[in-house]
């Protein structure tokens, strides 16, 4: 027989089955949610095909332009409304881009000179053509010029690109000025030799340090490598010219410390050059001295002659006393040795070239190029890097895609990078 | 002999368990299936998708097969290139035997580009000024049925023309 307790106790048992019950229903339907829900609602990515047929369209876009001509020729020109112009006629309304082209050498090269102005005259003599006379040279296909303007350094140089400077006192003495130039982008060109003392005050800006070799005799460093600055230079290098002054009928030249000298002939429409009693017209490549140059124009009435060297392989004779070490940052070294006469910082923000003479033309040709090359183009349209007051009409995106690629205008390689996002 | 008064019997805790589990599956249950139209939906979308990408890149970087096919009947069509030979360049003849082939052999075309016959395929091509060069559409399109499109670019002579292909 069941007592009145026990049967309490048994009820109280039941109640607390019947109640754990429940909690493990409770139990299995938060877990059963839990873990279906997690397999099968998970909330889904959204779909990436818009952003697919977005990228699709700028780069058909770019590609059409590419191939027709059309882009080559706005970028040469640096033509960003037919670019943009272009470009938005050819997608969709509701596409937003940017558009930046990196690696070209700049149309106009605007130059600051902390100089006395006896200093600024005898730079722009070295940069000749396309300097003291604001006159375009012919760099490759296209035309160039090189402006100098003598700054302080409380002068505005906004526009300027480079700031050169002949005095190494003058550039140890405006140091924090100079590191200033460099955090906003600016680059520094120093010719001077220097000494070991100055080599370790300098270091930093330009990466320099000691060697023992000589450094009279020297050429581009490992230029066939695509990485070295040395690649770059040589190949502006060959493109660019040199100044001879021949109003008086004939000029002169240095190549390899020894002088030449040519007679230029006014013969109305086809005036040429005659060097060795051979005539050389505009176009024409003469051979002097084992090196081969391009004559690249004759003035009008012959009273201005532009030569290039055209080799790659040249070498460069310099007196320097300097004993720079070379890096992987170095335009020139010595064949056999260690030394360097012209060299960039591993940033290639800063160019050091040793001293040399200003009737050296060789010289001058490759000083012009390396600071061509240093004050290459960043163009484009961009609403955040690049000129913010220009072309920047597009709101800026929160999801966009990007395309870069590698072109070639026939004489640069250059890289373009495209933006694009939906406006709406 | 007397019977345990607890057998046969069923209380309400356990009444409540069951339904609330039974609740749970049916609830998750219902949900997994309402979703499937809408994944079905979507993969359909993707398929559309797809297809009128490769038509639309096969179609400005290839002849067709043969490369002449434009001077062959509909019979000798083995797929539809609109290029002259480079890529993004597209032959005026291509174009001008594509919009002729549609307006007479529209489901031939389909068949040859590889759609399905439940779907159709659009495709405008036109100058930048708004002319167009070439069209490939279906005698009636379901203006309800939402359309999938691609938006393509490519020269024709000297012009820089959009080839915009799509379906439903």
């Amino acid at each position: 027989m069941i007592s009145k307790k026990s049967g309490r106790k048994n009820r109280s048992a039941r109640n607390r089955k019947g109640f754990i019950q429940m909690i493990e229903a409770i139990l299995a339907s938060i877990i059963l949610f839990g873990s279906v829900s997690y397999f099968f609602m998970t909330t889904r990515d959204r779909s990436e095909w818009e952003l697919v047929s977005l990228r699709t369209e700028a780069s058909d876009a770019l590609t059409v332009l590419e191939k027709n001509g059309e882009l080559a020729t706005y970028i040469k020109n640096m033509d960003a409304n037919m670019t943009d112009s272009r470009l938005t006629e050819l997608m969709r309304k509701s596409i937003g881009f940017s558009l930046s082209v990196t690696g070209m050498p700049k149309p106009v090269v605007y130059i600051g000179c902390l100089c006395s102005p006896g200093e600024t005259d005898e730079l722009a003599e070295r940069l000749m053509p396309g300097s003291a006379i604001n006159e375009t040279f012919n760099f490759g296909i296209r035309k160039m010029d090189i402006r100098i303007e003598n700054v302080t350094t409380s002068s505005d140089v906004e526009l300027m690109d480079a700031l050169v400077v002949m005095d190494k006192n003058k550039f140890i003495g405006n140091l924090s000025y100079i590191q200033g130039l460099l955090d906003d982008g600016k680059k520094v060109v120093l010719i001077s030799d220097l000494s070991q003392a100055d080599i370790t005050t300098l270091q930093s800006i330009f990466d320099l340090s000691s060697s023992t070799g000589s450094c009279t005799d020297q050429s581009f460093y490992n230029r066939t490598n695509l990485d070295m600055i040395a690649y770059k230079v040589s190949k502006y290098f060959v493109r660019t010219p040199f100044f001879v002054n021949t109003t008086t009928g004939s000029g002169s030249f240095v190549i390899r410390k020894n002088s030449y000298t040519i007679q230029a002939v006014d013969n109305g429409t086809s005036d040429y050059i005659v060097y060795n009693s051979v005539k050389y017209f505009q176009g024409s490549i003469l051979t002097i001295d084992g090196s081969k140059l391009n004559v690249t124009r004759i003035s009008d009435n012959a009273a201005a002659v532009d030569l290039r060297v055209i080799d790659k392989n040249n070498t460069f004779k310099l007196d320097s006393a300097t004993k720079v070490k070379y890096d992987a940052s170095s335009i020139l070294k010595n064949p056999n040795g260690d030394c360097s006469a012209a060299k960039t910082n591993s940033n290639r923000n800063a160019l050091w070239i040793a001293a040399y003479p200003k009737t050296h033309s060789d010289m001058n040709q490759l000083m012009k190029a390396s600071i061509i090359s240093l004050a290459d183009v960043r163009w484009g349209f961009d609403p955040y890097d690049i000129d913010p007051g220009q072309l920047a009409k597009k709101t800026a995106p929160s999801v966009y895609r990007q395309i870069e690629r590698m072109s070639y205008n026939g004489e640069d390689v250059y890289s373009i990078a495209m933006k694009t996002w939906f406006i709406y | 002999m007397k019977r345990p008064r607890t057998k046969a019997q069923v209380n309400i805790e356990f009444i409540i368990s069951v339904l609330l589990f039974l609740f749970t599956v049916a609830t998750l249950s219902f949900n997994i299936i309402g979703d499937l139209p809408r994944y079905h939906q979507e993969s359909a979308a993707n398929i559309l998708r797809s297809q009128v990408g490769q038509i639309s890149s096969y179609m400005i970087i290839s002849t067709g097969y043969p490369a002449n096919w434009e001077t062959l009947s509909i019979g000798g069509i083995k797929a539809i290139g609109l290029s002259s030979g480079t890529e993004y360049y597209l032959s005026q003849a291509k174009l001008d035997k594509l919009s002729t082939l549609c307006e007479s052999n529209y489901e031939d075309v389909k068949n040859i580009l590889g759609m399905d016959y439940r779907m159709n395929i659009l495709i405008n091509i036109t100058k930048t000024d708004g002319t167009v060069v070439a069209s490939c559409l279906p005698k009636v399109i379901a203006a309800a049925a939402p359309k999938y499109w691609i938006h393509r670019t490519a020269i024709l002579g000297s012009d820089v023309v959009k080839v915009d292909v799509g379906a439903y």
